[in-house]
């Protein structure tokens, strides 16, 4: 995979590969992220499925295979969604210790 | 019991039908269907039972993609209760929890774009006819075909109106998306 720069992921997808580590299905991962989020984020119908679409477009989540057309599709990240995760949650980090150390005046 | 109420929004007001839909189920009233230009067929309900939306959709309803949008939003519990050409109206039980379509800017002018891209051949092609006869008519003196006249410059303003308010809630969005997702 090419070294990109790392572009800020939004909340929604952060969230929607943090969720699918473990296979779920639109309605699993709209109530996943929900609770995870203490009810902070709700995701909206076409966000969802806007993500979802790009996210396959980018291997970073498949469908399983399941029960052909089943009405409840269900989804898992992939390995390459795994590494886009890792390399997002070292930026949050980063933010995050900057934003300590010069709010807080503490050293990371 | 089915009640027909005629209410007219134009196209660049599908934020306000959305909120007088649910004003309506609110009061115990549940829009079944629409019909052009301003007929909507309600049913009675619990207060407050559905969340309705509107969205237009990039591709008529027989698109494959349409239809796998639409079977998507079933899976999650949304219905499909009508449409208007590339215009459709959904609900989802407002138990189920808040319901909306877009809840970040990109898509949100993403759909903005859609309507404004939708209305932008009409838009060209009554501003080429007005400013033909308008060129016919200083070109000959006088005023020509009074009546097609005003109808043709009526519609091209009014068209020309929606660009710009759909125009201006798109440069509204865009300015936000500087600072926040």
């Amino acid at each position: 995979m090419e070294n990109k720069p790392s572009i800020a992921l939004t909340e929604a997808v952060y969230y929607i590969l943090l969720s699918l580590y473990q296979p779920l299905h639109g309605y699993g991962i709209i109530q996943n992220v929900s609770s995870i989020s203490d009810g902070r984020l709700v995701l909206a119908a076409g966000t969802l499925y806007g993500a979802i679409n790009t996210l396959l477009e980018k291997h970073w989540i498949e469908a399983l295979p399941g029960e052909k057309n089943s009405r409840k599709k269900e989804y898992v990240i992939t390995n390459v969604g795994k590494s886009a995760i890792e390399e997002e949650m070292k930026r949050l980090a980063e933010l995050l210790q900057n934003g300590e150390k010069i709010v807080r005046g503490q050293l990371g | 019991m089915r009640t027909t109420v005629s209410k007219l929004f134009f196209v660049n007001q599908h934020e306000k039908e959305e909120e007088w839909l649910n004003d309506m189920a609110a009061n115990g009233k549940a829009m079944l269907c629409y019909k052009f230009p301003c007929f909507y067929e309600f049913e009675n309900c619990e207060p407050n039972e559905y969340t309705y939306r509107i969205e237009m959709l990039e591709n008529g309803l027989n698109h494959y993609k349409s239809r796998e949008y639409i079977e998507f939003l079933e899976e999650i519990g949304i219905e499909t209760m009508d449409s208007y050409l590339k215009w459709v109206y959904f609900r989802k039980k407002t138990k189920d929890g808040p319901f909306d379509l877009f809840s970040d800017l990109e898509s949100k002018i993403r759909h903005y774009q859609r309507i404004f891209r939708f209305l932008t051949p009409f838009f060209l092609l009554e501003a080429s006819i007005f400013i033909l006869f308008l060129s016919e008519a200083l070109a000959s003196g006088y005023i020509i075909h009074n009546f097609s006249y005003g109808i043709i410059g009526f519609c091209t303003f009014f068209l020309g109106y929606f660009e710009v308010s759909l125009f201006r809630k798109i440069m509204k969005l865009k300015k936000e998306k500087l600072i926040r997702e």
